[in-house]
């Protein structure tokens, strides 16, 4: 009986060495790093382009080596369009002698006419590919995505890193593909961070000009369409109340400018509330966070406590102005991005199913949203 | 006398070297017979020859003799009778001198046996650091009194076997009374009389009619050189046979954790000795699926490598001309062929051998492109892995097992793992070599031994015996 | 056989976990958003009366196993009726569970790969374990069930950075008892699969104190389905959570980068994988004990091959439709077939109460 089984065990085997689509060597894959999605040059088409390491020009530490042809990159553009995302992907694939796998992904970049347009067929692809990490970061830039891809990484291999960098390093908002799912099924926004591209004027390579990017703001969506801007300033109050921003600095500044401060915020936090009023929901937004004052000058010379009031006193003016001005350009915008939607839902189920059909609507124009802030000083640095 | 006599001289025809001394006493024959090469022969002139030399010197009467003879107060040394004339032939070849007496029907003999052995050595196979290093060796009776002075007690029983038709080899069952399981030993005991064998040589043989026809490639007994080992074991309530000629034990029954163990573990702070076996217990996992976990993650599952790392071994395996498992397959077997070589190598040229593996192996070939250098990392940790296993025959086992899981995870990715993994822990739970769960502590779950598995508690928390080897008296030490 | 007091525990630990821990969630989830817990906790409440009526009826023999002393509680035809069905759902269930596998690790891992060599594999892996023997499970299900253990405490920990806590007081404030009874009844269903009870005898005398044991293993089977559910909708959402196929893979491969454990969700998916098969093999053992009740054999090791290739082949024809696979596999009727299955022991305690009553009369 055993060697029966054993038999068909091994007949078996014998049939399959080598013949599955999925066995495939490490060295016949390229890895995408980094997805730009663009709106084509037609309307209703995409425009795809792909980031991906060659690992033949990096040798073992990962740094460039001498080998390989070309330009002497260390990584590849495939650029191509087509009216869906999966057929952009197949044209991708067709120009490429290796075979693409997206299971390290880091980084997708959003074209603003793109956003603009709708993304819930890049949502709907997402959703249903499964070699696709959840977890890598979604951004957007403030003109065509592919010119993101010519920026110039100077401590890191290729591009889709650096932008990559500005997730995880919670500059702004690290948003993920995941809560953008989320939001787009919860019906309610998302905000993901808006580069900024420019040239570096003063290093350039053999005459070429090198290009830089950084994060010069928010993006706002709503369930899956773009539907505005916020500035940096706006974008950074916002990121807190979200609950993404790692650091926050804040200068400021009374007596008629004579006496200033500056602080850092090593901790940020946030928190939000729902109360229910005869007039409809309250919602209340609440800072928190733990300041180091790292830049000081009084020339009164006021003692500690009453420095700490005072600088308390102006940094919750200064941080609460923004974030109320950043809430009502969302308003205005339309777009729910503090997820206030979902906290009437999961408090108030009444409320929420009359609210529902129009919350885009009711949260544009009616929503009555506070904002409280509750700040304290840790230390003042190492100076008295 | 004439008929013995003709009878023995006819089954020792061709046996030259046999002696016949005869010496005569009182006027009658005295015929000592014997072979000179397996007899202590100072014994033999001092406590036999002398004796006999001394009496017929004496002017005594022959009947007084015979009758002093069978009172035996004759010779120093003890002397038996014997009637069976097949049984006198069989002695004599086995090193007994027979003395036969003119007229008597029956012969007596001497026990001196003395074959050439070498001295108590150190061990070879199982090394440890602090602690005893003497081993046992081929002779039979050094190996008992090896044990005898570690267990000084009337409960260490020894019963004798006599196994083998041509090499009737002694075959020693030894155990301590009251603790051992009835069961087990009657099992053996049932076994050990079965035997109907030309010879047996090594103990293996043994194990092989105990083994009742298990077609396992994991080791059901245990084999140890050690004496400290053999008597730490019988304290168990394990049963341990010892050959004649074969300088191992075996031990019965064992389990796979017990043969994870080494007897450095106890004469070691348990602190050391508990995070000794935690990285022995990891590392023989490794030296079992590291390859083929390697294999079939780069080959069908590279995103659980993490980014960095993915570039290095990607870039490594740029322009390697195999796949990932032909290539892991050539590097195992070329190890597995070294270790051979080395093992059969003569010590002279040892030395070479490993140099020209080492660079020849290792650093040409990755330089040639033919492997990649992750693959001799893997490779080189998982054979050092294999020798981290205490027990030589289970070493041996996981160096085979580990093809297979390499096939399987080169052909179904991490799947071919998982099914082949959880097929051969479904095959070591269904073992039960006499009687003994062989994952026992693990599967059937017993929490109360887990204080000697992967750690080991300090002694004094040790109070009871496991219920792997005795059903009585659990006592090791009193409570406190 | 070995035993300890706490084993029968650590087996329906692994036992229940396998396919309740992944494919119950989204099921539940998409039925029930905020409330599934309601239905969780009546549920598996429900299914412990399942078990008690399935004690019983074991108490009532200790030694003998219920295939054999089943005909004298209500006959012999009906008790071969029963057997039969208990023998279809054993096969029925475990190509569910093949297919299940199949379409999990296939679409996920092992895309291109054709359905029937999974299948043909697991079935071989299966087969062999089937044939070993209860004792033998039950040493596999007591050492895997540490590494469980570990594992679970690994991965709830994995979770919880992502999961939004704001999400509780939802739980609280959404109750519907339409849809919670409904839910309930599903639940049942899942959690009360303990006719398999009846079969660990010979191997393990049952004794009245194991029924203390087992209902704490239901408590703990709920608690970390519970618990599952839980991180899985604070973490996804209803909306999001009902549209996703397999969300414990995407919980973990949603946590962030630069987490070692984060893209290692074919290691975790390996040690739940054993528990399937644990759950599978058990599942044709007792179909194999089944036939040979049927047919008053001893020999039972032939039988299993039979049976893994009925299962195998329910499971391929499903994977040639998966869209008729879909269909049943959420349907109500099987809901309904479960339940009546599961039963069987109320059928046997009832005859039983009455047959005594009379005998006791007399």
């Amino acid at each position: 009986m055993r060697i029966l089984k054993i038999g068909v065990i091994v007949i078996l085997l014998l049939n399959i060495t080598g013949c599955w689509s999925s066995k495939v060597e490490l060295d016949e894959l390229t890895f995408v790093y980094g997805m730009f999605i663009d709106e084509g040059k037609e309307p209703n088409t995409v425009e795809i382009t792909i980031n991906s390491p060659l690992p033949n020009r990096l040798n073992a530490a990962g740094q460039p080596s001498n080998g390989g042809g070309g330009d002497g990159n260390t990584y590849s553009t495939v650029s191509k369009t087509a009216e869906t995302i999966a057929d952009a992907m197949l044209l991708i694939q067709k120009d490429l002698t290796r075979q693409l796998s997206l299971a390290q992904l880091k980084v997708i970049v959003l074209g603003k006419t793109f956003a603009e347009q709708g993304i819930s067929e890049l949502l709907l692809w997402i959703e249903r590919e499964p070699s696709l990490p959840l977890g890598a970061f979604v951004m957007a830039s403030p003109g065509s995505a592919k010119e993101m891809n010519t920026l110039t990484p100077i401590y890191e291999q290729i591009p889709s890193d650096v932008l990559r960098n500005f997730g995880s390093e919670r500059y702004l908002f690290s948003t993920t593909i995941k809560d953008c799912l989320y939001a787009e099924a919860s019906g309610v926004g998302f905000a993901i961070n808006n580069l900024s591209f420019g040239k570096k004027e003063e290093t350039s390579k053999d005459g070429k000009p090198e290009f830089w990017a950084g994060i010069q703001g928010a993006m706002l969506f709503q369930k899956d369409k773009m539907k505005g801007v916020l500035k940096l300033k706006e974008g950074r109050a916002l990121a807190w109340a979200a609950g993404s921003l790692k650091l926050a600095v804040y200068s400021v500044d009374w007596d008629e400018g004579k006496s200033a401060a500056s602080v850092v915020f090593v901790s940020t936090k946030s928190s939000k509330k729902l109360n229910k009023t005869d007039k409809g929901p309250v919602f209340t937004v609440n800072l928190k966070g733990k300041a180091s004052v790292i830049y000081l000058r009084d020339p009164k010379n006021r003692d500690a406590e009453e420095l700490g009031q005072i600088i308390i006193a102006k940094l919750k003016e200064k941080v609460s102005d923004n974030l109320n001005e950043a809430i009502r350009n969302t308003q205005k915008a339309g777009a729910d991005v503090l997820q206030l939607g979902l906290l009437l839902e999961w408090n108030d189920p009444k409320q929420w199913k009359q609210l529902r059909e129009r919350w885009d609507n009711y949260y544009a124009q009616e929503a009555d949203i506070k904002v409280k802030t509750d700040f304290s000083i840790v230390d003042f640095g190492t100076a008295k | 006398m004439s008929g013995i006599l003709e009878t023995i001289k006819d089954q020792l025809e061709g046996c030259s070297d046999a002696v016949y001394q005869s010496i005569s006493v009182h006027g009658h024959t005295c015929l000592l017979i014997y072979i000179p090469s397996i007899i202590d022969s100072k014994t033999l002139h001092e406590s036999i020859a002398l004796p006999l030399k001394t009496e017929a010197e004496a002017k005594l009467e022959w009947a007084n003799f015979l009758e002093r003879l069978d009172q035996g107060i004759v010779f120093p040394i003890q002397y038996l009778k014997a009637f069976d004339l097949q049984k006198v032939v069989d002695m004599i070849v086995a090193g007994k001198v027979v003395l036969c007496i003119e007229d008597l029907p029956y012969v007596y003999y001497f026990e001196i046996t003395q074959y050439q052995k070498r001295s108590v050595t150190e061990s070879q196979n199982e090394l440890v650091v602090i602690g005893p290093q003497e081993a046992f060796i081929e002779d039979i009776e050094t190996n008992l009194s090896l044990i005898r002075h570690k267990i000084k007690h009337p409960d260490l029983k020894t019963i004798h076997y006599s196994i083998g038709k041509y090499t009737k080899t002694d075959v020693y069952v030894v155990y301590i009374e009251g603790l051992y399981k009835k069961e087990v030993l009657e099992e053996i005991k049932q076994k050990l009389n079965e035997i109907d064998i030309d010879g047996i040589l090594g103990i293996s043989y043994i194990s092989e009619y105990l083994r009742d026809g298990n077609l396992t490639p994991f080791p059901l007994f245990q084999y140890t050189e050690r004496p400290d080992s053999v008597a730490a074991s019988l304290m168990e309530g394990r049963i341990g046979i010892l050959q004649d000629g074969t300088p191992t034990a075996m031990l019965a029954p064992t389990s796979f954790f017990t043969m994870l163990q080494s007897s450095e573990d106890y004469y070691q702070s348990f602190y050391a000795a508990s995070w000794i076996r935690v990285v022995r217990f990891l590392f023989s996992i490794i030296s079992m699926i590291l390859p083929s976990l390697y294999v079939a993650i780069t080959t069908f599952h590279p995103q659980i490598i993490p980014p960095n790392l993915l570039i290095t071994i990607a870039s490594a395996r740029e322009n390697i001309p195999f796949s990932a498992l032909t290539e892991a397959l050539i590097m195992e077997l070329t190890f597995e062929a070294l270790r051979e070589a080395g093992t059969r190598i003569p010590k002279p040229v040892g030395q070479t051998v490993s140099i020209i593996g080492g660079i020849v192996i290792g650093q040409a070939a990755v330089q040639a492109g033919i492997v990649s250098a992750p693959m001799v990392i893997v490779v080189s940790i998982t054979g050092i892995a294999t020798y981290i296993i205490p027990h030589y025959e289970l070493g041996l086992t996981f160096r085979l097992l580990r093809f297979p899981l390499l096939v399987m995870g080169g052909t179904m990715g991490l799947l071919g793992v998982y099914i082949t993994a959880f097929l051969i822990y479904g095959h070591l739970a269904n073992l039960r070599p006499l009687g003994a769960p062989y994952l026992q502590p693990v599967a059937p779950l017993v929490l109360r031994d887990w204080k000697d598995t992967l750690a080991r508690f300090p002694s004094n928390f040790m109070t009871k015996r496991s219920n792997l080897y005795t059903d009585r008296n659990k006592r090791r030490q009193k409570e406190k | 056989m070995q035993t300890s007091k706490w084993q029968l525990f650590r087996f329906f630990i692994i036992f229940f976990s396998s396919q309740t821990t992944i494919f119950l969630i989204p099921t539940l989830i998409a039925t029930s958003s905020y409330q599934g817990w309601i239905g969780l906790i009546v549920g598996s409440l429900l299914g412990l009366i399942l078990l008690w009526f399935t004690f019983h009826v074991g108490m009532l023999r200790p030694n003998q196993a219920w295939v054999n002393f089943g005909k004298d509680i209500i006959g012999k035809w009906p008790h071969k009726f029963m057997l039969l069905m208990l023998l279809c759902w054993c096969v029925y269930y475990a190509s569910f569970d093949i297919e299940n596998f199949v379409l999990f690790f296939g679409s996920n891992y092992l895309r291109g790969t054709p359905p029937l060599f999974i299948q043909c594999v697991i079935g071989l892996v299966i087969m062999y374990t089937a044939s070993l023997g209860f004792t033998t499970i039950a040493y596999m299900a007591d050492g895997l069930f540490l590494i469980f253990f570990i594992t679970m405490i690994i991965l709830f920990n994995l979770f919880l950075p992502n999961a939004d806590f704001n999400m509780l007081p939802a739980f609280i404030h959404y109750h519907d008892p339409g849809i919670a009874l409904k839910d309930s009844i599903v639940v049942m269903s899942w959690f009360g699969e303990w006719i398999v009870l009846l079969f660990v005898v010979p191997d393990l005398k049952l004794e009245a104190k194991m029924l203390k044991r087992l209902v704490l293993t239901g408590i703990f089977v709920l608690v970390t389905v519970l618990i599952g559910w839980s991180l899985t909708m604070m973490s996804f959402g209803p909306h999001l959570g009902q549209e996703l196929q397999y969300p414990f893979l995407e919980l973990v491969r949603s946590a962030k980068q630069d987490n070692l454990l984060g893209n290692s969700d074919p290691l975790l998916i390996g040690i739940w994988s054993s528990s399937m098969f644990i759950h599978s093999s058990f599942l044709i053992y007792v179909a194999s004990r089944c036939v040979s009740g049927l047919f008053n054999t001893k020999a039972r090791k032939m039988y299993i091959p039979f049976l893994t290739i009925a299962s195998i082949t329910i499971a391929f024809l499903y994977s040639r439709h998966i869209g008729s696979y879909y269909k049943h596999y959420n349907s109500y009727a099987i809901v309904v077939i479960w339940l009546i299955v599961e039963s069987i022991p109320i059928y046997y305690a009832i005859t039983a109460f009455f047959r005594y009553r009379y005998k006791t009369a007399k």
